[in-house]
Protein backbone atom coordinates (compact mmCIF):
# COMPACT_ATOMS: atom_id res chain seq x y z
CA UNK A 1 0.00 0.00 0.00
CA UNK A 2 1.13 3.27 -0.91
CA UNK A 3 2.24 5.75 1.72
CA UNK A 4 1.40 9.01 1.09
CA UNK A 5 3.14 12.21 2.86
CA UNK A 6 1.80 14.68 5.25
CA UNK A 7 1.65 17.66 3.03
CA UNK A 8 -0.03 14.94 0.15
CA UNK A 9 -2.40 14.25 2.64
CA UNK A 10 -3.15 17.88 3.31
CA UNK A 11 -3.54 18.93 0.06
CA UNK A 12 -6.12 15.99 -0.87
CA UNK A 13 -8.06 17.38 2.35
CA UNK A 14 -7.99 20.53 1.51
CA UNK A 15 -9.26 19.39 -1.97
CA UNK A 16 -12.53 18.08 0.10
CA UNK A 17 -11.41 14.17 0.57
CA UNK A 18 -12.26 14.46 4.34
CA UNK A 19 -12.07 10.69 4.98
CA UNK A 20 -8.37 11.31 4.42
CA UNK A 21 -7.59 13.08 7.92
CA UNK A 22 -8.13 9.89 9.51
CA UNK A 23 -4.80 8.88 7.98
CA UNK A 24 -3.07 11.66 9.32
CA UNK A 25 -4.58 11.32 12.42
CA UNK A 26 -3.39 7.72 13.00
CA UNK A 27 -0.05 8.56 12.18
CA UNK A 28 0.29 11.30 14.79
CA UNK A 29 -2.64 10.77 17.88
CA UNK A 30 -0.14 8.11 19.82
CA UNK A 31 2.54 10.82 20.21
CA UNK A 32 0.41 13.96 20.55
CA UNK A 33 -1.42 12.08 23.33
CA UNK A 34 1.77 11.27 25.10
CA UNK A 35 2.83 15.13 24.69
CA UNK A 36 -0.66 16.22 25.67
CA UNK A 37 -0.79 13.88 28.71
CA UNK A 38 3.01 14.89 30.19
CA UNK A 39 1.17 18.15 30.64
CA UNK A 40 -2.31 17.39 31.19
CA UNK A 41 -1.22 14.29 33.57
CA UNK A 42 -4.77 12.61 32.68
CA UNK A 43 -5.39 9.49 30.00
CA UNK A 44 -9.10 10.34 29.80
CA UNK A 45 -8.65 14.60 29.91
CA UNK A 46 -5.64 14.33 27.57
CA UNK A 47 -8.01 12.47 25.29
CA UNK A 48 -10.27 15.00 25.07
CA UNK A 49 -7.93 17.78 24.32
CA UNK A 50 -6.39 15.73 21.59
CA UNK A 51 -9.60 15.14 19.97
CA UNK A 52 -10.23 19.59 20.41
CA UNK A 53 -6.58 19.71 18.77
CA UNK A 54 -7.47 17.63 15.94
CA UNK A 55 -10.98 19.22 15.39
CA UNK A 56 -9.05 22.86 15.88
CA UNK A 57 -6.09 21.39 13.37
CA UNK A 58 -8.78 20.40 10.73
CA UNK A 59 -10.85 23.62 10.88
CA UNK A 60 -7.34 25.59 10.54
CA UNK A 61 -5.93 23.22 7.45
CA UNK A 62 -6.56 26.49 5.16
CA UNK A 63 -4.09 28.42 7.10
CA UNK A 64 -1.65 25.89 6.72
CA UNK A 65 1.17 27.16 4.49
CA UNK A 66 3.64 24.20 3.94
CA UNK A 67 6.32 26.61 5.46
CA UNK A 68 6.80 24.20 8.93
CA UNK A 69 6.25 20.40 8.84
CA UNK A 70 2.59 19.34 9.95
CA UNK A 71 4.06 17.49 12.61
CA UNK A 72 5.59 20.78 14.22
CA UNK A 73 2.50 22.91 13.32
CA UNK A 74 -0.01 20.30 15.08
CA UNK A 75 2.59 19.82 18.23
CA UNK A 76 2.19 23.70 18.79
CA UNK A 77 -1.34 23.34 18.57
CA UNK A 78 -1.29 19.83 21.25
CA UNK A 79 1.27 21.61 23.51
CA UNK A 80 -0.70 25.65 23.71
CA UNK A 81 -4.31 23.78 24.50
CA UNK A 82 -3.05 21.79 26.74
CA UNK A 83 -1.11 24.32 28.45
CA UNK A 84 -4.23 27.00 28.53
CA UNK A 85 -6.27 24.03 29.65
CA UNK A 86 -3.84 23.41 32.48
CA UNK A 87 -3.83 26.90 33.86
CA UNK A 88 -7.35 27.24 33.75
CA UNK A 89 -7.83 24.48 36.06
CA UNK A 90 -5.14 25.90 38.21
CA UNK A 91 -6.84 28.90 38.65
CA UNK A 92 -10.14 27.23 39.16
CA UNK A 93 -9.38 24.62 41.49
CA UNK A 94 -6.46 24.89 43.14
CA UNK A 95 -7.13 25.00 46.40
CA UNK A 96 -9.69 22.45 46.22
CA UNK A 97 -7.74 19.91 44.32
CA UNK A 98 -4.49 20.23 46.21
CA UNK A 99 -5.43 17.15 48.65
CA UNK A 100 -6.29 15.08 45.30
CA UNK A 101 -2.39 16.08 44.22
CA UNK A 102 -1.40 14.39 47.08
CA UNK A 103 -3.69 11.28 46.45
CA UNK A 104 -2.33 10.94 42.60
CA UNK A 105 1.62 11.30 44.07
CA UNK A 106 0.76 8.24 46.65
CA UNK A 107 -1.03 6.66 43.39
CA UNK A 108 2.22 6.94 40.94
CA UNK A 109 4.44 5.66 43.37
CA UNK A 110 2.21 2.82 43.79
CA UNK A 111 1.49 1.43 40.52
CA UNK A 112 5.50 2.36 40.00
CA UNK A 113 6.35 -0.18 42.34
CA UNK A 114 4.17 -2.44 41.00
CA UNK A 115 6.62 -2.09 37.60
CA UNK A 116 9.20 -3.05 39.71
CA UNK A 117 9.89 -6.19 38.47
CA UNK A 118 7.83 -5.39 35.13
CA UNK A 119 8.15 -3.15 32.28
CA UNK A 120 11.28 -0.39 32.97
CA UNK A 121 9.83 2.45 30.52
CA UNK A 122 6.17 2.52 32.28
CA UNK A 123 8.06 3.23 35.16
CA UNK A 124 9.73 5.77 33.60
CA UNK A 125 7.04 7.44 32.17
CA UNK A 126 5.31 7.43 35.27
CA UNK A 127 8.34 9.23 36.96
CA UNK A 128 8.89 12.02 33.93
CA UNK A 129 4.83 12.44 35.46
CA UNK A 130 6.52 13.93 38.59
CA UNK A 131 8.77 16.48 36.79
CA UNK A 132 7.60 20.01 36.09
CA UNK A 133 5.29 20.73 32.84
CA UNK A 134 8.08 22.21 30.64
CA UNK A 135 10.80 18.80 31.84
CA UNK A 136 8.56 16.52 30.71
CA UNK A 137 7.30 17.63 27.32
CA UNK A 138 11.30 17.95 26.35
CA UNK A 139 12.19 15.29 27.84
CA UNK A 140 9.11 13.21 25.77
CA UNK A 141 9.78 15.10 22.86
CA UNK A 142 13.60 14.44 22.50
CA UNK A 143 12.71 10.78 23.21
CA UNK A 144 10.05 9.54 22.64
CA UNK A 145 9.28 11.94 19.08
CA UNK A 146 13.34 12.13 18.77
CA UNK A 147 12.77 15.51 17.81
CA UNK A 148 15.73 18.01 17.40
CA UNK A 149 16.23 20.54 19.70
CA UNK A 150 15.42 23.56 17.24
CA UNK A 151 12.05 21.87 16.85
CA UNK A 152 11.14 21.18 20.50
CA UNK A 153 12.16 25.47 20.39
CA UNK A 154 9.84 25.86 17.76
CA UNK A 155 6.98 24.09 19.67
CA UNK A 156 7.62 25.39 23.03
CA UNK A 157 8.71 28.81 21.80
CA UNK A 158 12.11 28.33 23.65
CA UNK A 159 15.62 28.97 22.37
CA UNK A 160 17.56 25.86 21.20
CA UNK A 161 19.94 26.90 23.95
CA UNK A 162 17.20 26.93 26.61
CA UNK A 163 15.83 23.56 25.10
CA UNK A 164 19.16 22.38 25.80
CA UNK A 165 19.30 23.56 29.53
CA UNK A 166 16.25 22.41 29.83
CA UNK A 167 16.60 18.77 28.41
CA UNK A 168 19.92 19.17 31.01
CA UNK A 169 18.28 20.00 33.75
CA UNK A 170 15.19 17.27 33.19
CA UNK A 171 17.39 14.29 32.79
CA UNK A 172 18.69 15.94 36.19
CA UNK A 173 15.76 16.00 37.98
CA UNK A 174 14.70 12.85 36.73
CA UNK A 175 17.94 11.09 38.02
CA UNK A 176 17.22 13.09 41.73
CA UNK A 177 13.69 11.41 41.48
CA UNK A 178 15.45 8.16 40.83
CA UNK A 179 17.46 8.22 43.46
CA UNK A 180 15.46 9.92 46.43
CA UNK A 181 13.31 7.10 45.74
CA UNK A 182 15.31 4.53 45.70
CA UNK A 183 14.79 3.38 42.24
CA UNK A 184 18.44 3.17 41.03
CA UNK A 185 18.34 -0.85 40.90
CA UNK A 186 14.93 -1.07 39.01
CA UNK A 187 15.53 2.00 36.80
CA UNK A 188 19.13 2.32 36.45
CA UNK B 1 30.09 18.01 41.72
CA UNK B 2 29.88 21.55 40.90
CA UNK B 3 27.07 22.47 37.97
CA UNK B 4 29.62 22.64 35.43
CA UNK B 5 30.97 19.38 35.73
CA UNK B 6 27.48 18.06 35.66
CA UNK B 7 26.61 20.32 32.13
CA UNK B 8 29.63 19.14 30.68
CA UNK B 9 28.80 15.54 31.62
CA UNK B 10 25.36 16.11 30.26
CA UNK B 11 26.92 17.64 26.73
CA UNK B 12 29.14 14.85 25.99
CA UNK B 13 26.46 12.71 26.32
CA UNK B 14 24.58 14.03 23.64
CA UNK B 15 27.56 14.39 21.73
CA UNK B 16 27.58 18.04 21.61
CA UNK B 17 31.83 18.50 22.32
CA UNK B 18 33.86 19.02 19.76
CA UNK B 19 37.36 16.40 19.70
CA UNK B 20 39.16 18.70 22.23
CA UNK B 21 36.56 19.39 24.29
CA UNK B 22 35.59 15.47 24.28
CA UNK B 23 39.33 14.43 25.25
CA UNK B 24 39.44 16.29 27.62
CA UNK B 25 36.09 15.26 29.43
CA UNK B 26 37.36 12.03 28.80
CA UNK B 27 40.33 12.26 31.02
CA UNK B 28 38.67 14.18 33.57
CA UNK B 29 36.05 10.61 33.73
CA UNK B 30 39.02 8.83 34.40
CA UNK B 31 40.73 10.85 36.86
CA UNK B 32 37.29 11.21 38.94
CA UNK B 33 35.62 8.47 40.02
CA UNK B 34 31.94 10.43 40.56
CA UNK B 35 32.21 11.92 37.59
CA UNK B 36 32.64 8.48 36.21
CA UNK B 37 29.63 7.21 38.55
CA UNK B 38 27.83 10.00 37.44
CA UNK B 39 28.15 9.90 34.19
CA UNK B 40 27.38 5.90 33.60
CA UNK B 41 24.07 6.71 35.81
CA UNK B 42 23.13 9.33 32.93
CA UNK B 43 23.83 7.28 30.44
CA UNK B 44 21.65 4.28 31.59
CA UNK B 45 19.04 6.41 31.99
CA UNK B 46 19.24 7.99 28.27
CA UNK B 47 19.54 4.74 26.86
CA UNK B 48 16.41 3.54 29.39
CA UNK B 49 14.50 7.21 28.14
CA UNK B 50 15.51 5.78 24.66
CA UNK B 51 13.23 2.61 25.05
CA UNK B 52 10.19 4.67 26.18
CA UNK B 53 7.58 3.97 24.03
CA UNK B 54 4.98 6.30 22.92
CA UNK B 55 1.16 5.89 25.26
CA UNK B 56 -1.85 5.13 23.05
CA UNK B 57 -4.75 6.85 23.40
CA UNK B 58 -8.19 4.38 23.06
CA UNK B 59 -8.99 2.41 20.09
CA UNK B 60 -12.18 4.06 18.94
CA UNK B 61 -10.01 7.49 19.42
CA UNK B 62 -9.81 8.18 14.88
CA UNK B 63 -13.29 6.40 14.48
CA UNK B 64 -14.73 8.90 17.39
CA UNK B 65 -12.91 11.99 16.06
CA UNK B 66 -14.32 11.68 12.37
CA UNK B 67 -17.50 11.02 13.67
CA UNK B 68 -17.55 13.99 15.44
CA UNK B 69 -15.49 15.81 12.50
CA UNK B 70 -18.96 14.59 10.26
CA UNK B 71 -21.52 16.00 11.93
CA UNK B 72 -19.90 19.58 12.71
CA UNK B 73 -19.24 19.43 8.70
CA UNK B 74 -22.84 18.84 8.40
CA UNK B 75 -23.87 21.04 11.38
CA UNK B 76 -21.97 23.66 9.52
CA UNK B 77 -23.54 23.07 6.31
CA UNK B 78 -27.29 23.13 7.19
CA UNK B 79 -26.61 26.44 9.14
CA UNK B 80 -25.31 28.16 6.22
CA UNK B 81 -28.15 27.04 4.27
CA UNK B 82 -30.81 27.87 7.15
CA UNK B 83 -29.25 31.22 7.41
CA UNK B 84 -28.73 31.72 3.26
CA UNK B 85 -33.05 30.36 3.20
CA UNK B 86 -34.09 33.22 5.94
CA UNK B 87 -31.91 35.85 4.41
CA UNK B 88 -33.23 35.31 0.51
CA UNK B 89 -36.99 35.13 2.69
CA UNK B 90 -36.33 38.57 4.00
CA UNK B 91 -34.98 39.79 1.30
CA UNK B 92 -38.33 39.47 -1.17
CA UNK B 93 -40.28 41.65 1.58
CA UNK B 94 -37.85 43.98 1.61
CA UNK B 95 -37.23 44.92 -2.27
CA UNK B 96 -41.35 44.81 -2.27
CA UNK B 97 -41.53 47.39 0.74
CA UNK B 98 -38.73 49.23 -1.50
CA UNK B 99 -40.30 48.97 -4.54
CA UNK B 100 -43.67 50.02 -3.16
CA UNK B 101 -42.16 53.49 -1.30
CA UNK B 102 -41.01 54.43 -4.60
CA UNK B 103 -43.80 53.30 -6.63
CA UNK B 104 -45.73 55.83 -4.41
CA UNK B 105 -43.15 58.22 -4.21
CA UNK B 106 -42.66 58.80 -8.11
CA UNK B 107 -45.87 58.23 -9.13
CA UNK B 108 -47.14 61.52 -6.73
CA UNK B 109 -44.11 63.81 -7.38
CA UNK B 110 -42.23 63.31 -10.70
CA UNK B 111 -43.49 63.40 -14.25
CA UNK B 112 -40.97 60.73 -14.82
CA UNK B 113 -41.27 58.77 -11.99
CA UNK B 114 -44.96 58.62 -13.13
CA UNK B 115 -43.93 57.33 -16.44
CA UNK B 116 -41.52 54.88 -15.44
CA UNK B 117 -44.23 53.57 -12.85
CA UNK B 118 -46.67 53.91 -16.10
CA UNK B 119 -44.10 51.30 -17.79
CA UNK B 120 -43.87 49.16 -15.17
CA UNK B 121 -47.63 49.12 -14.21
CA UNK B 122 -48.67 48.68 -17.83
CA UNK B 123 -45.82 45.43 -18.21
CA UNK B 124 -47.03 43.91 -15.00
CA UNK B 125 -50.82 44.02 -16.26
CA UNK B 126 -49.71 42.33 -19.87
CA UNK B 127 -48.09 39.64 -17.95
CA UNK B 128 -51.02 39.29 -15.24
CA UNK B 129 -53.62 40.18 -17.95
CA UNK B 130 -56.89 39.27 -17.19
CA UNK B 131 -56.36 38.25 -14.09
CA UNK B 132 -55.98 41.60 -12.32
CA UNK B 133 -59.49 43.31 -14.59
CA UNK B 134 -61.38 39.78 -13.23
CA UNK B 135 -60.33 39.97 -9.63
CA UNK B 136 -60.43 44.37 -9.73
CA UNK B 137 -57.40 44.32 -7.72
CA UNK B 138 -54.22 46.39 -8.28
CA UNK B 139 -51.00 45.30 -9.43
CA UNK B 140 -49.43 45.89 -5.99
CA UNK B 141 -52.17 43.90 -3.79
CA UNK B 142 -51.53 40.79 -6.24
CA UNK B 143 -47.75 41.03 -5.87
CA UNK B 144 -48.28 41.41 -2.39
CA UNK B 145 -51.01 38.09 -1.95
CA UNK B 146 -48.06 36.22 -4.77
CA UNK B 147 -45.56 37.25 -2.44
CA UNK B 148 -47.24 36.21 0.33
CA UNK B 149 -48.00 32.80 -0.86
CA UNK B 150 -44.32 32.66 -2.12
CA UNK B 151 -43.24 33.34 1.27
CA UNK B 152 -45.30 30.81 2.87
CA UNK B 153 -44.00 28.41 0.43
CA UNK B 154 -40.74 28.78 0.91
CA UNK B 155 -40.77 28.98 4.89
CA UNK B 156 -42.49 25.46 4.48
CA UNK B 157 -39.65 23.80 2.74
CA UNK B 158 -37.19 25.50 4.87
CA UNK B 159 -38.16 24.06 7.53
CA UNK B 160 -39.08 20.78 6.40
CA UNK B 161 -35.22 20.43 5.19
CA UNK B 162 -34.33 22.47 8.17
CA UNK B 163 -35.77 19.11 10.36
CA UNK B 164 -35.23 16.50 8.02
CA UNK B 165 -31.24 17.85 8.49
CA UNK B 166 -31.66 17.47 12.30
CA UNK B 167 -33.08 14.11 11.71
CA UNK B 168 -29.91 13.23 9.73
CA UNK B 169 -27.93 14.70 12.29
CA UNK B 170 -29.49 12.77 14.96
CA UNK B 171 -28.72 9.89 12.96
CA UNK B 172 -24.74 10.10 12.32
CA UNK B 173 -24.19 11.31 16.33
Amino acid sequence: MTTYSDNELIKSIKNGNQSDYSKLVDRYKDRAFTLANSIIKNEMESEEILQDCFLKAFNSLNKFRFESKFSTWFYRIVFNTSLTRINNKKRNTESNFLSLDEFENTLTYDKINDYRKGEISEALSLLIRKLPNNYSVVINLYYLEQMSCNEIGTIIDESVNNVKVLLYRARNALRNIVFENNYTQELL
Amino acid sequence: MNKIRKEIINQYLDGELDYDERKTTEKLLEDSSEDKNEYLLLKRLDKNLQKMKSKQPSQDFTSDLMNKLSVKTATHKIQSRFIIGIITILMLPILLITWTVIYNSFSNYSAVGSSIIYTVKSNISLLLGNAINYLSISPVSLLWISLSLILSIAIYFLFEDFSRSKFYLDKIR
